[in-house]
């Protein structure tokens, strides 16, 4: 499969924080041909591959989970009344098209309140609660939908030029697609590793998944793979990576300093392209708790450059996720026994 | 055939796809002209000559955007058209110019905002379209400046006889004044479909200097702001309460006995029928009614949750209610006594 229909695949199954079961048995099926494929208490995917020699424990991770909103209550009206789900991004609700996903997926817009409403300079200001607009009467709305449920920005998978690709949930499934791709390389090439793949649960919410399997893998190593901020106009270069300049390698204090650097080394050596990402404190991805779990574990971070993170119209280069997938294989075919 | 015309785009000046699309689809026994400005005017035989001579309203345009300007890392900078609330475009999917290219409204991540920016949008003027375009020169060789863009919005059905897409304003009105016109008319009447509705009523006040009607009725989409904390009076109208004949908006004080007499044949005919409860809004009859010597205009309006976004919501039924008052409404006009 080419990596575009790879990540068309992936974020076609919706898996808000806590609800990932959709999008739990695409990835189920889609790895099955790689290695053993396990789930665990707290719904975490994990697909080993047994590896060729006596290699080291290696866990690789990226979060099945997405942002979305969840249920509050249905109102007299038959307007769901929601609040966030992981950290959506606010500013781009107002007319959004969502899914909710009830006894069955129902479609539904997020409401905005018209131009004639608002005061002067109120134009910008968003709104306190978030409802959605199911074009049901409450009473039928409440034999489809309950509190608790949660509710995905609506799915559509758009190409741009320059092999970017724009959809929701490309934060994080554009690292569940790394994760695949550099686990058909390693099984390829015959790692002397093995190597257990987590795709985990809750990320956006609370970093439960990623905590659990790293207690449960005891592993040597691991690598989180992450998206993290690339470049818009109105940000900071600063602050930022850039978009199909290759995989971003975290350096943070709360990543294991020589799996950084021999990550950077490998991509060097390599001819990959990449980019370097300082984070002063933590990385604010799965990561952190990895690194902290089972007694501590060796830890470094990918990311893929992506823009509009916690959007409906998530952007990533088809590139970066190929050149991720080639770092992270490379570095455990190549540069991980120097430095562990 | 809505489905059809909510997903052509024309946004004011820009209206030839949906012109094409209705000069196709008019019957042969009409005859029509385009003026100037675009406006298609069609005249359309009924089985008697009227008292009075009822012309029908409905307008091509949409809102939309225009290119501005293309910055030196391949994003478009962007002015919209018409009415649009910046709310409504950021995070969102457009198509851009003839082609329609996809691209997308964004800016910098939500964890990147400052305090301050965190409670709001950005301004229309420091939003930017991304097409993948990695330069200028690449982004100039797939747009041009004065391109214009769209919301990408596809027609969907949902819940209980709803539907959502985009340029429901006016191409509900559009479809409705397109089914008079295959059915047979008791009278003759003329329809304008016009341009430039959502910048100021134009093509409207061209039109009606050529028409001259006796009556005109203005067929058109309404906000609906029927929400949850939007109390009273200030929900204006709501989806599911039937036709929309308000007395006065922003821009038209409607003519009292007309208002009056619409209401009253909707409760004899049986049609459900809704007055605005808000003065808000406003559409052609602004124009109308105040050209060539002054026009008794009333409008017919579908309400319309989110309208001016890529996601309005409007009822099927109110449609229909639209459709069955503005038949009736119209032949009854046609052989009116002038008083």
């Amino acid at each position: 499969m080419e990596t575009k229909e790879l990540l068309k695949l992936l974020c076609a199954a919706p898996g808000v924080s806590g609800d990932e079961a959709a999008a739990r048995e695409t990835v189920k099926t889609l790895f099955a041909p790689l290695g053993e494929v396990k789930t665990d208490a707290l719904g975490n995917v994990l697909c080993t591959y047994t590896g060729t020699g006596h290699g080291r424990k290696i866990l690789l991770d990226a979060h099945l989970d997405q942002i979305g909103l969840c249920v509050l209550e249905i109102t007299p009206e038959g307007f769901l009344r929601t609040a966030p789900c992981g950290g959506a991004d606010k500013r781009v609700l107002c007319g959004a098209e969502v899914t909710v996903h009830g006894k069955q997926d129902l479609y539904g817009v997020v409401t905005s309140t018209p131009p004639h409403l608002q005061k002067d300079g109120d134009e910008k200001t968003l709104p306190d609660t978030v409802c959605i607009d199911i074009g049901l009467a409450a009473d039928e709305a409440k034999t489809l939908v309950a509190a608790g449920d949660r509710v995905s920005l609506r799915y559509s998978f758009t190409e741009l030029f320059n092999e970017l690709v724009s959809a929701p949930a490309l934060d994080d499934r554009a690292g569940i697609a790394v994760l695949y791709r550099a686990l058909e390389i390693l099984k390829i090439r015959g790692c002397g590793d093995t190597v257990t793949v987590v795709c985990s649960t809750r990320e956006e919410t609370t970093e439960g998944g990623a905590k659990s399997a790293a207690f449960n893998a005891q592993a040597d190593l691991c690598i989180a793979v992450d998206v993290s901020f690339a470049k818009t106009p109105d940000a900071k270069a600063e602050d930022c990576g850039e978009l199909s300049k290759g995989p971003m390698i975290g350096f943070a204090p709360s990543l294991t300093h020589d799996v950084s650097v021999g990550l950077r080394q490998i991509a060097a050596e390599q001819q990959i392209p990449y980019q370097i990402e300082v984070m002063g404190g933590s990385s604010g991805t799965n990561a952190d708790v990895i690194a902290a779990e089972a007694g501590g574990v060796k830890t470094g971070l990918l990311s893929v450059p992506l823009r509009y993170m916690h959007t409906g119209i998530e952007v990533v280069s088809v590139k970066d996720v190929e050149n991720t997938a080639q770092l992270l294989a490379n570095y455990i075919l190549y540069g991980g026994l120097s430095s562990c | 055939m809505l489905k059809t015309l909510c997903e052509l785009n024309g946004t004011s000046g820009r209206e030839d796809a949906v012109r094409d699309f209705i000069l196709a689809a008019l019957p042969e026994n009409t005859t029509y002209q385009i003026d100037a400005l675009g406006n298609v005017l069609v005249d359309k035989k009924g089985a008697a000559r009227p008292k009075n001579k009822v012309a029908l309203f409905s307008h091509m345009d949409e809102v939309g955007f225009i290119i501005t300007y293309i910055t030196d890392d391949g994003f478009l900078k962007f002015a919209p058209v018409g009415g649009v609330d910046a709310r409504v475009i950021f995070g969102k999917a457009v198509s851009v110019g003839a082609r329609a290219i996809p691209g997308v409204v964004g800016g910098k991540a939500v964890h990147q905002l400052t305090k301050d920016e965190k409670g709001s949008v950005p301004e229309i003027e420091n939003m930017v379209i991304d097409i993948g375009a990695c330069t200028k020169t690449e982004a100039e060789s797939l747009v041009s400046l004065g391109d214009v863009a769209y919301f990408r919005s596809d027609y969907v059905e949902f819940g209980d006889g709803f539907i959502k897409a985009k340029a429901i304003d006016d191409r509900a009105g559009v479809q409705i004044l397109l089914d008079m016109l295959k059915s047979d008319l008791p009278y003759d009447m003329t329809f304008c479909f016009t341009v430039q509705e959502e910048i100021g009523t134009r093509g409207a006040t061209a039109a009606t200097f050529t028409v001259r009607p006796d009556y005109a009725l203005v067929i058109e989409s309404t906000t609906a702001a029927d929400l949850p904390d939007v109390s009273g009076h200030k929900q204006v109208c709501k989806v599911g309460g039937g036709a929309v004949v308000g007395f006065m908006d922003r821009g038209t004080v409607y003519d009292k006995t007309l208002y009056d007499f619409a209401h009253a044949l909707a409760a004899e005919k049986q049609i459900p029928c809704q007055t605005k409860t808000l003065i808000a809004g406003g559409n052609d009859a602004a124009a109308i009614h105040k050209t060539a010597g002054g026009v008794r205009t009333l409008a017919i309006s579908v309400p319309c949750r989110y309208i001016h976004s890529g996601a309005c919501v409007a009822s099927k039924n109110d449609i229909k209610s639209v459709a069955a008052l503005t038949k009736t409404l119209a032949e009854a006009l046609c052989n009116a006594e002038n008083h």
